[in-house]
């Protein structure tokens, strides 16, 4: 199975089926945060794209950025990123704590365990809403945190998904609370085994 | 002065010769290699994402595997003129970011490091600055005039910069 030949021609109603899971996905994932900040948060449409790694730090960005990784496993063996530049990891921190959005001026160790817990949450809500949706299991690892160059920290996922394949699947959101923008973003870096398998079940049902 | 500078991806590699600089972003777990012939003045980087290419079966583009990419490097800096046994390298990144992550497959740092200098070593170049290891990541740039790399590493959120 040539897995690269496979990405490159995924057609328009997987790619649709697919996103269109990811965004089940994203929804649960906001109402999860929206409950545990008691703020209205909103994910937008999720957009998905497939980059050659050689490309992807010109791709993502080279900027340091706030980093939780939570590693997924079972059914779904893939890497979770939730990304977010460190100006706005505090200003979530100061909506999170009620206080005025400026009030925080350093990452640390309360305002890093604050971002762990929302990234987690963020990240669970996502597998957990497309494991009840898709009838798979999905295992998750402990979240962890760096404050990190970016590309640095996707490293490890990418030197995985790269023993089969020099494209990686990338989906991006943009995430609101309480009316503010964020540039947060999840990236998802799945194999490409279990991605196949994911289509292919989407697919049957329709 | 703004210096000319050449970006190298991941899995990628690039040569050059007396000016200008080479610079990759975010090294993690990968590992950056430089080398830099200081007659000619022709230096190049590599930036290797996985150790053996034979361990992988050769699959996808060659650049992204430590001694695959290091044959291409080289054959490109004769190319410009560099002799082999008066190359100097230097090697960084084959870090590990997330302590609490200790599958093997993901724990490709150090395999990374280590074909690194055994590659080199078979090659018998000398190998004059290590900066390899640690949980951050980094950002290198040779500078084609002087040889001399300039190391980004990120520290509570501040960027260290330091020249090797």
């Amino acid at each position: 199975m040539d897995y690269e030949e496979y990405l490159k021609n995924l057609g328009e109603l997987e790619k649709s089926a697919l996103l269109e899971t990811f965004n089940i996905g994203a929804s649960h994932a906001a109402d999860a945060l929206s409950r545990m900040i008691n703020k209205p948060v909103s994910i937008n449409v999720p957009n998905m794209k497939i980059s050659a790694i050689k490309h992807l730090p010109a791709e993502v960005g080279e900027d340091i950025k706030v980093i939780v990784y939570v590693g997924l496993g079972g059914d779904f063996n893939s890497h979770a990123f939730f990304v977010t530049d460190l100006q706005d990891a505090m200003k979530v921190y100061d909506i999170m704590l009620g206080q005025e959005i400026g009030s925080t001026k350093d990452m640390d160790e309360m305002a890093k365990s604050a971002i762990t817990e929302i990234g987690n949450i963020l990240i669970s809500a996502f597998a957990n809403a497309l494991s009840q949706f898709l009838g798979i299991v999905i295992e998750q690892t402990p979240p962890q945190l760096a404050i990190e160059f970016l590309p640095a920290v996707l490293d490890l996922a990418i030197a995985d998904v790269a023993q089969y394949c020099d494209y990686v699947i990338l989906i991006g959101t943009s995430i609101s609370v309480d009316e503010i923008e964020f540039h947060e973003n999840f990236f998802i870096v799945p194999h490409v085994e279990d991605m196949k398998k994911i289509i292919n079940k989407l697919m049957e049902g329709l | 002065m703004i210096l000319e500078e050449i970006k190298v991806g991941i899995g990628d590699y690039a040569v050059s010769k007396a000016k200008g600089v080479i610079t990759t972003y975010g090294l993690g777990s990968c590992v950056g290699i430089t080398l830099y012939d200081p007659v000619t003045k022709a230096g190049g980087m590599l930036h290797a994402l996985l150790p053996e290419a034979k361990y992988y079966e050769n699959k996808g583009n060659p650049a992204k595997y430590v001694d695959t990419g290091l044959e291409l490097l080289l054959k490109d800096l004769a190319k410009l003129g560099a002799i082999k046994r008066r190359l100097e390298a230097k090697i960084f990144g084959g870090g590990h970011i997330f302590e609490n992550v200790t599958n093997e497959n993901l724990m490709i740092g150090k395999r990374n490091v280590e074909t690194a200098k055994r590659e080199l070593k078979r090659h018998k170049i000398k190998i004059v600055v290590e900066d390899t290891g640690g949980n951050g990541g980094r950002t290198i740039s040779l500078n084609l005039e002087t040889g001399k790399v300039k190391v980004r590493k990120v520290s509570n959120g501040k960027v260290l910069e330091k020249i090797v």
